[in-house]
């Protein structure tokens, strides 16, 4: 009688601590979204070399970007809007390519995101999280988020080490670079597995208002040319169709 | 044993339990501080309920403040370029002084009634306090840091991971707490006891200079500098033609309008009498240089704003006077607060007083 009611006297505490520290929801639940990077119709990889709409050869070292305030629409016509999304999208970390919405994840027929942040966390002083400033995508001189990232090297780079860099940001009047994404889905799923955006690296460059590298070797401020890649890079999301 | 006696023993070990969980928020017990806000001044625009100061931060903030650590190579602290003696700004430096022997491209403004300001800087680029420090961490020619080796610092450091611990209840420090524990200290900086502020509450009286260059600037400075910040807080350009070296075009390069193009922020007049040198980037070393400037009667570039494009008269009388009235807004009861001098500097002036034989106060 004596040892358990000792064992119980550990156990509920013990517990009590476990309830506290594993709120979370389980990582397996919910709608999975993976964004697979690749360029035009094949998979991207940081050791190719690709080229541009104006010729161009180019290699990609580093590209993030953040998608937020996610927004599901399933065949029933119901939408569930999912306040405080907010993902860093690494395309050399693979963990952070795969996203999990505390949503259901049968019957999806649209997925809605932002690509980037919203103004209200450019504005709203620190943010903890993948928003902190510390994971390096902020601007501390002119306050914002960089919502999206790319670096490369290129031979026509006017640069040190023929390095080009897209640091793009601006939330404000006339420097809005964030962009509303709408994918419909049409294909069906295995709603076990999550569902593969396609993000296609070429549409940093090419679009209605094509990017030279040689041209444009850097974008590190908001305005007019961050105002224009972001104008190309808003189409490169697509869902992966399988046959 | 009796069943009591293991009831009991159960009971305390839950107790233990319990409180071993909860050590998190009873550790981080803080004392509340309420902010001054003066009689007549408008409501604060800082939010202070996303950061309540509390005694335990505001000191954390202050020791942050003056210690070289937040510097890449422990050399340059926020108190390095805001000095007490100089109102918080840089004390007889045109530009602030970074590692390397760097310099910035601009002269650190004072840094008080922070709480009534919406953005910073001279070109206005942070709008918020809590985010104002990353920049000169992170500025190469400043203390060039990174923002994740700063809190690799604080977090290798048993006494500030107590410090967080306490203040925010924090056991990892981010980003968030460093921002926030150095707003709380830089918050209590409120200038508001100058012989100027003094007499408008009828507890001193000026003497007939500064009663006379009082007048003065009332006809022909307060539209940029009202009370009782004595900025207006706009960015203006003043005329000063654009340095070639340092090709700092002020708050363009935050909006990227070519309307403003060489428009820098009105700085405050509060100390204005310790903070010299004087503009964004200290090119005018005296307040005489300043008066000069506005005086002029040279014709002024094209885009200067339009209450300084037939500059402002001002005699030699004038000037006189209104150097008087400026001193009035030195307040010496700020910048010789023991609260918010380095403490090392608080006990090397208390062991100067025991040499002559006195017990301290």
């Amino acid at each position: 009688m004596r040892r358990w009611l000792i064992i119980i006297a550990l156990i509920v505490p013990t517990a009590l601590y476990s309830v506290n520290r594993y709120k979370t929801v389980n990582a397996t639940q919910g709608l999975g979204l993976n964004f697979i990077p690749v360029v035009g119709d094949k998979m991207f990889s940081f050791d190719s070399s690709y080229i541009n709409q104006t010729g161009e050869t180019f290699t990609i070292t580093k590209c993030l970007f953040y998608v937020s305030n996610f927004s599901i629409t399933y065949k029933t016509g119901k939408r569930i809007r999912i306040p405080n999304s907010y993902f860093l999208i690494d395309l050399s970390d693979p963990l952070s390519c795969l996203i999990r919405l505390p949503v259901p994840a049968n019957d999806v027929s649209a997925i809605d995101f932002l690509l980037g942040v919203d103004s209200a966390k450019n504005t709203g002083g620190i943010q903890r999280g993948v928003l902190d400033p510390a994971r390096g995508m902020f601007w501390t001189w002119n306050t914002g988020y960089v919502m999206a990232k790319m670096e490369g090297v290129s031979s026509v780079a006017n640069m040190p080490g023929h390095k080009f860099s897209y640091h793009i940001g601006g939330y404000s009047k006339g420097q809005q670079v964030t962009k509303s994404i709408s994918l419909p889905v049409t294909s069906k799923f295995n709603d076990e597995k999550p569902i593969d955006i396609t993000a296609d690296l070429l549409r940093w460059f090419n679009g209605p208002l094509p990017i030279s590298i040689a041209a444009h070797p850097s974008c590190h401020s908001p305005g007019q040319l961050a105002r224009q890649i972001s104008g190309n890079y808003q189409y490169m999301f697509g869902i992966k169709q399988y046959p | 044993m009796s069943v009591r006696r293991v009831y009991i023993v159960l009971l305390l070990i839950v107790v233990t339990g319990i409180g071993w969980i909860q050590s998190n928020q009873w550790l981080a017990a803080t004392h509340p501080v309420k902010l001054v806000v003066p009689k007549g001044w408008p409501a604060p625009v800082y939010d202070f309920k996303d950061n309540p100061l509390t005694k335990e931060g505001i000191a954390l903030g202050k020791a942050l403040f003056y210690d070289p650590i937040l510097s890449k190579d422990g050399t340059i602290s926020c108190g390095s370029c805001h000095q007490s003696f100089g109102g918080f700004a840089t004390y007889d430096h045109p530009l602030s002084h970074g590692i390397n022997n760097g310099f910035s491209n601009r002269n650190a403004p004072g840094i008080v009634n922070m709480a009534w300001q919406k953005n910073f800087m001279w070109d206005g680029g942070i709008h918020h306090l809590d985010l104002q420090p990353l920049a000169p961490i992170t500025a190469e020619n400043e203390m060039g840091e990174t923002i994740t080796g700063v809190l690799e610092k604080l977090n290798n450091n048993p006494t500030y991971r107590k410090k967080f611990l306490v203040a925010f209840g924090v056991r990892n420090i981010s980003t968030a707490e460093l921002g926030k524990a150095l707003s709380q200290f830089v918050l209590t900086l409120v200038s508001y006891n100058s012989k100027y502020d003094r007499v408008m509450r009828g507890e001193a009286d000026f003497i007939l200079p500064e009663k006379l260059g009082y007048e003065i600037f009332t006809k022909k400075c307060v539209t940029c500098h009202p009370p009782p910040f004595f900025t207006d807080f706009s960015f203006r350009n003043t005329g000063l033609p654009l340095d070639a070296f340092l090709q700092d075009k002020g708050r363009m390069r935050i909006t990227g309008d070519a309307a403003d193009s060489l428009a820098f922020r009105v700085p405050s007049l509060r100390n204005v009498a310790l903070s010299f040198p004087y503009a964004h980037d200290g090119r005018m070393a005296t307040l005489q240089n300043v008066f000069e400037h506005y005086r002029s009667k040279e014709p002024r570039p094209a885009g200067t704003d339009p209450l300084l494009q037939k500059g402002i008269p001002l005699s030699n009388y004038e000037i006189g006077q209104l150097t008087a009235f400026l001193q009035t807004l030195t307040d010496s009861t700020l910048i010789n607060n023991p609260a918010f001098l380095p403490e090392e500097q608080n006990r090397r002036q208390k062991q100067e007083r025991d040499v002559h034989g006195n017990k301290g106060d």
